[in-house]
């Protein structure tokens, strides 16, 4: 990491809001704009703070402490983007409903100021009934809703359905997509912007008007929809399901608290990779999972485990079922 | 993009030659079918430019080579046409004085006109032409297709013409009687789908203005203070509740206000407008939490409405490095106290909710935030959130901020909104406030 970086890493890590602010309002001083602030600085600490708590090197309670701090200087940042004038027709920049890491957004919120496009902000985590009425209030000329998790895929679906009911063009993008685009498509965006600083070309390309999706109907949508609908009821069955394997003495193993904390998101990405017919989506939730496990000194083949209990689960859903089969081998 | 639009094989325009039975019903259940699709697109767009460009999208060329819509609006008129395979073109010009264009004609008189359109060299400056098309860019685009009919339809609604759809054919393409008569049925659903979506457009702004007093304010900055919210409400469509905060006084003596009103929605919201006022007001009087506490009772069971108000006060003072608080409480739920060593503690704060009982009884509770401390108020919709199995609860809460980073408010609020959030996922709840106050005088 350079200088600023490993300054700011250092405030992160002690949980020192104040000083990671002052060190911004200095680069900012110097010249620095809040987007080079964003990707030289925020971005590869957090990407860090990220790998430190993957490979158990961090505990959760020090990667939250130090994403808060992140969190806060990034909303510092979003406050000083200025709100577009009443006739300004701007680009909605939203993160998709249940996503709190704002950084993304705020990163393509960045590019389009520097591009010359008026940008409303609505930040991390907007509802779709917030994010409907913002646009019915506000008549943008584009929604760019990012999404960094594929849980959240079928998510993105319900709010571009929403968005684009209302005649608007939604582009998506962020690390939850493929980088040709493809799930992008399958889910109904008007359109994908593989990087925040493409965001603007795919701008001047929209139509002014779109009609409203057409249903998801590739195999497996329904399912995607479903799961997503349970995956509370499934995320605790698979839970007494790992408990009732797990001896007495395993419960508080660390491996176990972190397996439990990511249930939801094998859960979601199950449903992300049937919604966005793309069954990378779940090899890659399972490649992380196994990676996590592994570094918190998990049994062997408890990954291969978790998922043959996820597909006994969700049995009833054919397409499913042969999407975790694929994995089993 | 409209792709999915164009897959008619029947020109919805032409009559068959054979007008048997089979190919006169394929054409009206294609005609209905396009009607339907027509409402169910546009239907959904409130803003009345989209809307305008997306039913152009649909005409052209699907149905027509050439199409535009013209609204008129104080003394405006504002244009929106399309060829085929261009895109939508936009302009707004003066209008003309009444009765003197084939445009202004067809939107005072309500009849639509069909006009002849002589073609040739010098077209663009053609009367009948732009007397139906006043900007010349889009009078050139109509004139490149060489229409021999020009169709202007006045879009009427509530007993008057807002505007005009005025449509061409390529190549001397006319209209028949048949063909006007469904661009007619056309033209008269789509004037009904814009003129609700204008009527739309200024009561949205009518309640823009009203719900900006009644949405939470935003609040001052306080030295040494850092104030931290969260806010979420049961009706999101309506962006307005029954749950409020508020922050007012002077930088080193200041009221902060946390409360719940019975009932959500506007209605719920108009009432917490009044009981933040009262507060204010109150303050200003007495900054004691408990006579706020008392005046404002006193001034809703005067107003005899039976609603009821759930409410904490707290005046804050500064006394060197530490925050001192009162705090009364009127049957809310009594704030935490998160100390920055650690520590987690219920201030123990109770009394009778507002607006019911003519009483006095209200007390104040005095507690000290350290520098780095901080005081997190909420109301009943963080305990009662819904989740899969319980509510949030009492001792979910309690957990979620024991583990909260300490370091700053800002992050408490932000934890306990996220296991919130995850819990509730897509169930209904009440409305939601959360205000935290953190002391940060020397706590670099």
């Amino acid at each position: 990491m350079n200088g600023p970086a490993s300054d700011y890493f250092d405030a992160v890590s002690a949980g020192d809001r104040a000083r990671a602010v002052a060190l911004v309002d200095r680069l900012q001083q110097s010249g620095v704009t809040s987007l080079d602030v964003m990707t030289d600085v925020i971005a590869p600490v957090q990407t860090r703070v990220g790998e430190l708590w993957a490979c158990n090197s961090w505990s959760v309670a020090q990667e939250h402490a130090a994403t808060a701090v992140s969190e806060a200087v990034l909303h510092v940042l979003g406050a000083r983007i200025p709100t577009p004038s009443d006739l300004a027709s701007p680009v909605v920049v939203s993160c998709v409903e249940q996503e709190w890491h704002a950084l993304p957004a705020l990163m393509v919120a960045e590019h389009l100021r520097s591009a010359q496009f008026p940008v409303s902000y609505l930040g991390a985590n907007s509802s779709t009934e917030h994010l409907v009425r913002h646009v019915h209030h506000v008549a943008p000329r584009a929604v760019a809703l990012s999404c960094s998790l594929s849980a959240s895929l079928p998510r993105v679906r319900r709010q571009l359905e929403a968005v684009r009911a209302t005649g608007t063009p939604v582009v998506v993008g962020g690390a939850a997509f493929d980088t040709e685009g493809r799930r992008a498509a399958a889910l109904g965006a008007t359109a994908f912007a593989p990087s925040g600083s493409l965001l603007p070309d795919v701008l001047r390309g929209l139509p002014s008007a779109v009609s409203p999706a057409t249903p998801l109907v590739h195999d497996g949508a329904e399912e995607g929809l479903a799961v997503h609908a349970d995956r509370e009821e499934i995320t605790l069955g698979l839970r007494q399901r790992i408990s009732a394997r797990c001896q007495a003495g395993d419960e508080r193993a660390a491996w176990q608290s972190a397996l439990f904390d990511h249930l939801p998101h094998l859960v979601g990405a199950l449903a992300g990779a049937l919604v966005a017919a793309d069954r990378s989506i779940l090899h890659e939730a399972v490649a992380w999972l196994d990676d996590v496990l592994r570094h918190r000194n998990g049994p062997d083949s408890i990954t291969r485990t978790v998922v043959g209990d996820l597909r006994t689960m969700v049995r009833e859903y054919p397409a499913a079922t042969r999407l975790l089969s694929g994995l089993l081998g | 993009m409209t792709s999915d639009l164009h897959d008619s094989t029947t020109d919805l325009l032409v009559t068959p030659d054979q007008p048997d039975t089979e190919s006169r019903l394929r054409l009206s259940t294609e005609r209905a079918t396009f009607l339907a699709k027509v409402s169910r697109t546009v239907g959904g767009s409130m803003q009345t430019d989209r809307a305008v460009d997306l039913i152009l999208e649909m005409l052209v060329p699907e149905v027509v080579d050439w199409a535009q819509v013209v609204l008129r609006e104080a003394g405006l008129l504002h244009c929106h046409a399309t060829l085929a395979g261009g895109p939508v073109q936009h302009a707004t010009v003066p209008a003309p004085r009444e009765g003197t264009s084939t445009l202004s004609r067809v939107m005072s008189r309500g009849l639509r006109e069909l006009s002849l359109i002589a073609m040739g060299p010098g077209a663009t400056d053609n009367g009948a032409l732009a007397s139906a098309v006043p900007v010349p860019e889009l009078r050139e685009s109509v004139d490149s297709i060489r229409p021999a009919d020009l169709l202007v339809i006045p879009l009427n609604a509530r007993g008057r013409a807002f505007g005009a759809l005025t449509l061409a054919r390529r190549g001397g393409g006319g209209f028949d009687e048949d063909a006007v008569a469904f661009l007619e049925e056309l033209a008269h659903s789509l004037a009904v789908t814009l003129d609700a979506t204008r009527a739309l457009a200024d009561s949205r702004r009518v309640a823009g203005v009203l719900s900006r007093d009644l949405a939470p304010p935003s609040l001052p900055e306080m030295p040494g203070v850092r104030l931290a919210t969260y806010y979420r409400v049961a009706f999101e469509h309506e962006a307005l509740g029954g749950d409020f905060y508020d922050v007012h006084g002077d930088d080193d003596d200041w009221t902060a206000v946390v409360g719940d009103v019975c009932g959500k929605g506007v209605e719920a919201a108009v009432l917490t407008g009044r009981v933040r006022q009262a507060t204010r007001t109150a303050a200003l009087v007495d900054r004691s939490p408990a006579r706020v506490l008392d005046l404002v009772n006193r001034v809703l069971v005067s107003e005899g409405e039976g609603t009821f108000v759930t409410a904490l006060c707290a005046r804050v003072r500064r006394r060197g490095e530490d925050l001192v608080m009162s705090v009364s409480a009127a049957g809310h739920p009594p704030p935490y106290l998160l100390r920055v060593s650690g520590g987690l503690e219920r201030v123990a704060a109770e009394g009778t909710v507002l607006g019911l009982f003519d009483t006095h009884d209200y007390t104040e509770t005095e507690v000290v935030l350290r520098p780095g401390d901080s005081c997190l108020f909420f109301t009943d919709g963080v305990l009662e959130a819904p989740g899969f199995e319980e509510q949030f609860g009492e001792a979910r809460l309690h957990r979620v901020l024991t583990e909260a980073p300490r370091t700053d408010v800002n992050a408490v609020v932000e934890t306990v909104a996220m296991s919130l959030a995850e819990h509730i996922g897509d169930r209904a709840h009440d409305d939601i406030a959360i205000l935290g106050l953190q002391n940060v005088r020397d706590a670099r």
